[in-house]
């Protein structure tokens, strides 16, 4: 098919600020909506977490951060948050908790997204 | 160059299609968090080419290449290569590799590197079958655990890789785990210091092909080392050290008896499991210079 | 001005020096009959800081490729060299050179597929590789050898064909034979060649990208058809380049060479080193009042087309030699290229197999064919589409070559 060359040859970028490459390449950096898979959802016992953090070292989606929480022990108080988006529910939180205060809970479908007590 | 459409803490996306409890996607933050984004990639085919992406996305943040499942450490120590010509000293080139793209079909560009001490960080993470392709076998499956290829369990023992590579005569080979991040995260800022090739090979437990509760990932991983199972050591310009205890271990059936990949084995079959542990445990313990700490 | 120097080199010898010329930063190779004194070659220039590179003392093809690819991704250019098997054994290798579009130029010194073992020339380790998307130019004489991959690098690296280059030339016949080589200087091969620069995929910590992951079923066939485009584009690009590079060295080469066609009753279609022998040939029988003719074929990927078309066309006969089998085929690769390439009934193409594992392409095998193709258009066969190959030059006695003894 002659012509089909030209119409496909060096196109630039939609706009100013894109080039066109050529092959397999992947420059957008995104995840998927992995917190979509739990059936149970870590439930930490916030008054009970020491802060001591092996939650957050051992979580392999990389989703639990311990914070800072002004209502307890006067401002000294440490809890546990997690993104929902993206824990998958596997539980590593709560087998590694040296406290046993994460206690995995029933997850209800339609709420993955949400904290929940 | 990356369009962020997710943030993340460190390099690595959070939300990744690895199996829940897996012990890859554990270690991988680990690792880059101390490489830093000064680093660059190789990805085989297998678990971790999850983190490569699909399409126009990637869950990581720093440049990456996935090769072939044979030739990791044939591409990275191209790249080396060609940052060295430029001048680019300071970039650390890592070789990010299951292992059976280690062990088996990558082990030929792996000794050559190794043989022409390319300076490359190699990390296999070890899952300790094909996982990706559906728990096949492979050389670094140990004895009598059952995978899709070896159903009765299998015959033969595993390689021990990481001599394989300390007998390269390597600046610096070493094991480590999923269970122990601080042991882990230390021997990574070695490697990445290392003027030569350097190689770590890290137990990651796979709850899909191991055939046990994904909580347990970190909790198994810790019984291998425990059990002696899993010998944490360091091989530095030849020196042998330990990391983790010889000494008073629990019995090898606390690791196996979880896992489902083992749960054919007779008590003798485990008794004698038991005793190539014992046995080679005292190997290490006499080359190594100095007590454990773990 | 260019400042060119009559050098005595053998193929090998002009492989290696338009490597050094391109300036080569990173070289990973691996020994091969007959390609190892180009290995030996680069490391001693290396070595002795005669060029500026990084010399990978791979221990494979499949890793010198590997290593290529990822050197080249950084931002320089990669060189490496391969011969027969160790073609073979980077098979799965040109794949993802091509396809992430990594413009290396790599010299092939053709040699025979095993089996049988043969050190010796043919074609069919580079035919084997005919869709890995690669460019392939086949040379006729050691300059050509020499002037064939510094223009392979001026297209490989165009903006619009991002491919690499495979530059053939035939094992022994060339790699080893000494010829007289103009050799440009390298101030003219600059101008000629300017400095790499990634123009598309590579990888840099600075402006990071992630190079060859997964890729669906919706976007597989575009990648593939960019490929496609380079080409299709590659056809024009070729002789604007070789029209360039002949304003400045003065060699003009083209996709393909017409040879006395245009009066010829019969075309011998040719390919690498059994072209000069050829047109030697023509030229002997013209004398003799044989109206014959010689193509030789200098781009086989991509294939040109129109131009062969242009060429043969009213042409009632005309033959091709495959240097390469066509196992279960129709015909050799070379053969049906060229049977595709003219719709036209009236043209008869006959194919003849020759030289395969190093046999020598002589002026009698030539003379063999012209007479048979002569008889072709003048006494017209009994059977003029008969189907099958000529093996032109193997033995009566080939399904008898061994005889052992029975133990019984």
């Amino acid at each position: 098919m002659p012509g089909q060359p030209e119409k496909h040859m060096n196109k630039p970028g939609k706009n100013n600020k894109t080039r066109t490459v050529y092959g397999p390449v992947a420059t957008v950096f995104a995840s998927v909506n992995t917190g979509s898979w739990r059936i149970l959802r870590p439930g930490p016992d916030h008054s009970r977490c020491a802060g001591c953090g092996q939650c957050e070292t051992f979580c392999p989606t990389g989703v639990i951060e311990i914070i800072d929480d002004p209502a307890k022990e006067g401002g000294r108080g440490k809890v546990v948050e997690i993104d929902w988006a993206y824990c998958k529910g596997c539980g590593i939180c709560a087998d590694v908790c040296p406290k046993k205060c994460i206690r995995m809970v029933e997850e209800k479908k339609g709420n993955e997204n949400e904290e929940r007590n | 160059m990356y369009d962020i459409k997710n943030t993340a803490k460190g390099l690595v996306a959070h939300g990744v299609s690895t199996c829940a409890g897996c012990g890859l996607e554990l270690i991988i933050r680990h690792i880059l968090d101390v490489l830093g984004e000064n680093t660059v990639i190789v990805i085989p085919p297998g678990c971790a080419a999850l983190f490569s992406g699909y399409g126009k996305e990637t869950a990581l943040r720093i440049p990456g290449f996935q090769g072939n499942l044979e030739n990791t450490a044939a591409i990275a120590a191209g790249i080396r290569a060609g940052f060295e010509v430029q001048g680019r000293h300071d970039i650390t080139v890592l070789a990010f590799a299951g292992d059976g793209a280690t062990v088996d079909i990558g082990i030929q560009a792996l000794s050559g590197m190794f043989e022409r001490g390319e300076r490359v960080l190699y990390v296999c993470y070890d899952n300790e079958a094909y996982m990706n392709t559906g728990i096949q076998g492979s050389g670094s499956t140990p004895f009598m655990a059952a995978t899709t290829t070896t159903p009765g369990g299998k015959p033969s023992r595993r390689k021990n890789m990481l001599e394989i590579a300390a007998a390269h005569g390597i600046p610096y080979a070493a094991s480590a785990s999923a269970a122990y991040i601080d042991d882990l995260k230390k021997k990574v800022e070695k490697a990445k210091n290392t003027d030569g090739p350097s190689y770590l090979h890290i137990h990651t437990p796979c709850p899909t092909g191991w055939g046990f509760d994904p909580a347990l990932s970190v909790s198994l991983a810790r019984a291998a080392v425990q059990t002696g199972a899993w010998v944490l050591y360091e091989i530095e310009k030849g020196k042998l050290k330990l990391n983790s205890k010889t000494t008073k271990l629990k019995p090898v059936s606390d690791y196996l008896k979880p896992q489902g990949r083992f749960k054919h084995l007779s008590d003798k079959d485990i008794q004698d499991i038991q005793q190539e542990i014992d046995e080679y445990i005292q190997v290490l313990a006499s080359r190594s210079e100095n007590q454990a700490v773990i | 001005m260019k400042k060119e120097i009559r050098r005595m080199l053998d193929g090998n010898g002009a492989a290696t020096e338009a490597l050094k010329l391109a300036r080569v930063q990173v070289i990973s190779a691996y020994p091969i009959t007959p390609q190892s004194p180009i290995a030996e070659k680069l490391s001693e220039l290396v070595v002795s800081h005669k060029l500026e590179a990084r010399y990978i003392r791979v221990e494979s093809e499949h890793t010198a490729l590997s290593c290529a690819i990822g050197a080249q991704l950084t931002g320089v250019r990669a060189a490496t060299a391969t011969s027969s098997v160790g073609l073979a054994l980077m098979h799965e290798i040109l794949g993802v050179a091509s396809g992430c579009r990594v413009p290396i130029v790599m010299p092939v010194v053709n040699r025979a597929l095993v089996s049988p073992w043969s050190l010796w020339c043919d074609h069919q380790d580079a035919m084997a590789e005919r869709d890995s998307g690669w460019l392939q130019f086949y040379t006729e004489n050691v300059q050509e050898v020499m002037d064939f991959i510094l223009i392979a690098y001026n297209i490989a690296e165009h903006t619009e064909i991002l491919t690499p280059a495979m530059v053939c030339l035939d094992g022994f016949f060339l790699s080893h034979s000494t010829q007289p080589v103009m050799t440009p200087d390298q101030e003219t091969v600059d101008a000629f060649l300017p400095p790499y620069r990634s123009k598309n995929l590579f990888l840099d910590p600075k402006d990071p990208m992630f190079i060859n992951n997964l890729t669906s079923p919706d976007e597989f066939s575009e990648m593939r058809f960019q490929q496609k485009v380079a080409f299709e584009r590659a056809l024009d690009i070729i002789p604007e380049v070789q029209n360039h590079f002949a304003g400045i060295f003065g060699r003009q080469y083209g996709l393909l060479e017409a040879h006395e066609c245009e009066d010829a009753e019969v075309v011998l279609v040719t390919m690498g080193s059994m072209a000069g022998t050829a047109k030697y040939t023509a030229n002997m029988m013209r004398k003799a009042g044989h109206k014959v003719g010689v193509i030789k074929i200098s781009v086989f990927r991509p294939f040109p087309v129109a131009q062969l078309a242009g060429l043969l066309k009213g042409k009632k006969v005309v033959g091709v030699i495959d240097r390469s089998a066509g196992l279960g085929a129709q015909g050799g690769p070379l053969w049906l290229e060229v049977k595709a390439a003219l719709p036209d009934n009236d043209t008869r193409v006959f194919d003849y197999v020759a030289g395969l594992g190093g046999r020598d392409i002589t002026e009698k095998t030539i003379e063999t064919i012209f007479t048979g193709l002569l008889q072709k258009v003048n006494k017209k066969d009994a059977n003029p589409d008969a189907p099958g190959v000529c093996w032109i030059d193997t033995h009566p006695d080939a399904m008898s070559v061994r005889e052992v003894i029975v133990n019984d």
